[in-house]
């Protein structure tokens, strides 16, 4: 790799190196012609005005959204998973991964928000925790999935 | 690119999870250069003709 900064935050493996960078890259680009019609709309057609702070969430969230994505579907995440029983272990660590997750999230907004006193409150806390939790283990499986269906086929014989 | 990366690789008795090993990559990517997927660095291309005790054109050059 190049004399870069960056080189310490990539995948030491080089193909999962370089499909990171054409992520990476693709999401720059993307990102960069849609604040480029954005200005090009707010300067010579209707101010639209969008708050700073809205502008940077938005640019931010795609960036990470596209990536995570992208390396999901690509099926780059898990190199090692190529057998049945691989997978099952993978997706066994997964649950309880997921399951960590929900009781730890739990835990903390209910800190912060205080012990629950009736059902709504109670609610309040379980429900986002809950989605957040099933959605962490949707792409944890959905990209599991991917990797293990790619390296299937490239199974020594 | 087609390569006789796999045929080398049986021939000397070396698994592919070995190899990756050897050579400090993933076994998904010894996979993808053997299936012509992935066409390796010169460095990875060096490391893997070494560790099967092979030359560069025995592995890469011009496969039928």
């Amino acid at each position: 790799m190049e004399k870069t900064w960056i080189a310490n935050l990539l995948p030491t493996d080089e193909y999962r190196e370089k499909r990171f960078l054409y992520f990476v890259a693709e999401s720059v680009f993307i990102l960069g012609i849609m604040l480029s019609l954005y200005l090009s709309v707010d300067l010579f057609f209707v101010a639209l005005d969008v708050p700073g702070n809205l502008l940077a969430l938005f640019s931010l969230g795609f960036l990470s959204i596209y990536i995570v994505l992208r390396s999901t579907l690509t099926g780059i995440e898990f190199p090692q998973v190529a057998t049945s029983k691989n997978f099952k272990a993978e997706k066994r660590s997964k649950v309880y991964g997921a399951l960590r997750f929900w009781i730890i999230s739990i835990i903390v907004y209910g800190l912060f928000k205080g012990i629950p006193s009736n059902l709504e409150e109670a609610l309040d806390i379980l429900g986002p925790s809950t989605l957040a939790a099933i959605f962490l283990f949707i792409l944890s499986y959905l990209s599991l999935r991917k990797s293990y269906n790619k390296n299937k086929e490239l199974l020594d014989d | 690119m087609k390569n006789n990366l796999k045929i080398a690789r049986i021939q000397a008795s070396i698994k592919q999870d070995e190899l990756a090993s050897l050579t400090g990559v993933t076994r998904q990517t010894i996979g993808l250069i053997e299936k012509g997927s992935y066409n390796p660095s010169l460095n990875l291309c060096i490391a893997i003709a070494k560790a099967l005790n092979k030359t560069l054109d025995d592995l890469f050059w011009e496969v039928e």
